[in-house]
């Protein structure tokens, strides 16, 4: 599933180590960075979680109080957390047979093809934000929370606040491959 | 007719944007976005459904598996088990002609009973298998594609990530999906076996291959207790899973979390994980779990957009109305699949088809497991021919000699392609093969 497809490198825009210049690119890098470190730690904590809820249900014969929701809430951030990186890194799913083939001969056709895909990611990850923001309001407002009230309950909202950062994040993200695509075209003339 | 027509031309749509290189995820959003704004008639409805695909998809515990066993089969090629097993199949097999290919095959077919990616496997049997295979003569061709190939083995035998996918698409449980996996894929290695025996004697030319072997090459390299040794830890790694699943002692995703706490124990004691080494998996294993989980989210989208437009049910009367009977859609079914796995990767496919066709199959009697181990190994067979055979993408990525062509790799993937053809009809043929073992 790897395609390794990321947008072509920008020339000229980065140092010697192949560090941003560019500040708001290099503090925007060490967000999705500082994000896709988050969720990779979060996948220990819940290889762990897990182990311990099977150790405590075959040994003790009882689950952990709230071990399945944690669980639940895990999976959601741990997706959302590396969502942003893994569109970066160019392992989102694409079949990229053909772009990779129009690339090589036509590269502004390739390029433009570029263009519109990362815009209509952009633009979904918008109409999501759209919808998304709304319900953190009112898991805010309203006090919404999982589990089962008198046993273990969890507040909805920080879930759906990383859903909202990360949603952000990863349109930047499509914007960014955009401006890269665009840069390449206007830089071949 | 106007849904059934509205439905299929968003199919279309989904392949043509997939084609373009649009993302799997948000051509498939996209897509229900609009199919919702026009069967509902209204924006707000089809936003919030996207709002809610997002945040309830992937919030039960049955997607734990997804990290979990992605994470166990990364540890397990990290810390070299793929190696190990390369090691002692080679020693079994060294002495027959065509034997370092069966040997790919076995290593494959034991490998994918820990891991459950087909491109790990093909990563990893690239690194160590080819330039062995190139080192006793064996054609570029044959030793790239036997690697291509019996990759397949590793989403075949469980674990898999394509049965766990299937499985929540299909609402069945991981486990039963894994118990099915396990003939078929026994079943696919032996064919796979028998096929290079065979070609040893019809086409020795397409295999290569030493003639003659010298003593050195016969005597045995590594002693019964080195092989012991190098096995244990794999063997440990299949009972706590397999054996927990199976007996009941584990739920699936316990078995994928004890696995890889399992997996980075051995690594640890065998002294073969750093921790830059243990970052990377980790690193990798975030990424698969985005990109498939998110895959698995934007279907939520498009298979409640389906639901709106009640095209499950139409297609489903559709089919039956042209009296084809359960053969004759799976005749087509597996035409389709085929098709498309050349085209899209596996996890696409089983997304956008399963849940068009899922109340068809039920209508004619077919059984929904069955169903699955049928539509994995479709899609797979693309997995090794142009013009996106992944397997072979994965190879020519990770190959070192350029030398070997992509050429090369799909035409010595092609009988491995048609040995999957032959055993996928057989399993159409004869379900128990699946189901015996649930």
């Amino acid at each position: 599933m790897p395609d390794n497809s990321g947008p072509p490198d920008t020339t000229g825009s980065k140092d010697e180590a192949g560090r941003e210049q560019n500040a708001p690119l290099r503090i925007f890098g060490h967000i999705v960075g500082g994000m896709n470190a988050t969720g990779t730690c979060w996948i220990v904590v819940l290889m762990l979680m897990i182990n311990v809820e099977a150790i405590g249900r075959s040994a003790f014969n009882q689950p952990i109080v709230g071990v399945i929701e944690m669980i639940e809430i895990s999976i959601v951030g741990i997706v959302f957390m590396q969502l942003a990186d893994a569109l970066r890194a160019g392992v989102l799913t694409r079949s990229d047979g053909l772009f990779n083939q129009v690339m090589t001969r036509k590269p502004a056709i390739g390029h433009v093809m570029g263009l519109i895909t990362s815009l209509l990611g952009a633009f979904f990850m918008g109409l999501i934000q759209v919808g998304s923001v709304p319900y953190l309001i009112d898991a805010w407002n309203k006090d919404y929370y999982v589990g089962i009230e008198g046993m273990f309950t969890a507040p909805q909202w920080p879930i759906a606040l990383i859903i909202v950062i990360a949603i952000v994040v990863t349109m930047i993200q499509f914007l960014i491959n955009f401006a890269t695509h665009l840069r390449s075209l206007v830089q071949r003339g | 007719m106007y849904g059934v027509e509205v439905g299929i031309l968003s199919v279309f749509i989904i392949l043509i944007l997939i084609y373009c290189g649009v993302h799997v995820a948000v051509s498939l959003g996209l897509v229900s976005f609009i199919g919702v704004w026009v069967y509902r008639d209204s924006v707000d409805i089809a936003i919030s459904l996207l709002a809610a695909a997002t945040r309830d998809t992937v919030s039960h515990e049955v997607f734990a598996n997804v990290p979990l066993f992605a994470l166990m089969g990364i540890v397990s090629a990290e810390i070299g088990l793929g190696a190990d097993v390369y090691k002692v199949a080679d020693q079994v097999f060294r002495r027959i002609r065509g034997g370092l290919g069966m040997a790919t095959v076995a290593a494959n077919a034991l490998f994918a009973s820990i891991t459950g990616s087909s491109i790990a496997s093909a990563s990893v049997f690239t690194r160590i298998a080819v330039p062995e295979m190139r080192r006793f003569g064996y054609t570029p061709q044959f030793s790239v594609g036997v690697v291509a190939g019996s990759s397949v083995l590793g989403i075949l035998i469980p674990p898999s990530a394509m049965l766990i996918i299937y499985a929540i698409v299909a609402e069945q449980s991981v486990g039963d999906m894994f118990m099915a996996g396990f003939i078929p894929g026994i079943l696919l290695a032996m064919a796979f076996i028998l096929g290079i025996m065979v070609m040893t004697f019809v086409s020795p030319n397409f295999i290569g291959g030493p003639t003659t072997l010298s003593e050195e090459d016969i005597s045995p390299a590594i002693s019964g207790w080195e092989i012991i040794k190098l096995l244990i830890p794999v063997a440990v790694l299949v009972v706590v899973v397999l054996g927990g699943i199976y007996s009941g002692w584990f739920s699936p995703e316990e078995a994928g979390a004890a696995g890889s706490a399992g997996a980075l124990v051995i690594g640890v004691l065998k002294r073969r994980l750093t921790w830059s080494g243990f970052w990377r998996v980790l690193v990798e294993t975030g990424h698969i779990t985005a990109a498939i989980l998110f895959l698995i989210i934007s279907a939520s989208m498009y298979s409640r957009m389906l639901g709106v437009a009640a095209l499950p049910t139409m297609f489903s009367e559709w089919l039956t109305d042209m009296n084809l009977g359960l053969t004759g859609m799976m005749v087509i079914y597996v035409i389709l699949m085929v098709a498309l796995g050349t085209i899209i990767e596996t996890a696409s496919i089983i997304l956008i088809v399963v849940p068009l066709f899922l109340s068809s199959v039920e209508a004619l009697g077919g059984d929904i497991v069955w169903f699955g181990i049928v539509t994995v190994i479709g899609a797979e067979i693309g997995l090794l021919t142009p013009p996106l055979g992944i397997s072979c993408f994965t190879i020519k990525s990770t190959i070192r000699d350029p030398s070997i062509t992509l050429a090369h790799i799909f035409s010595g993937a092609f009988p491995f392609a048609c040995i999957m053809l032959l055993v996928l009809i057989a399993i159409v043929a004869f379900p128990w093969l699946s189901l015996a073992l649930i």
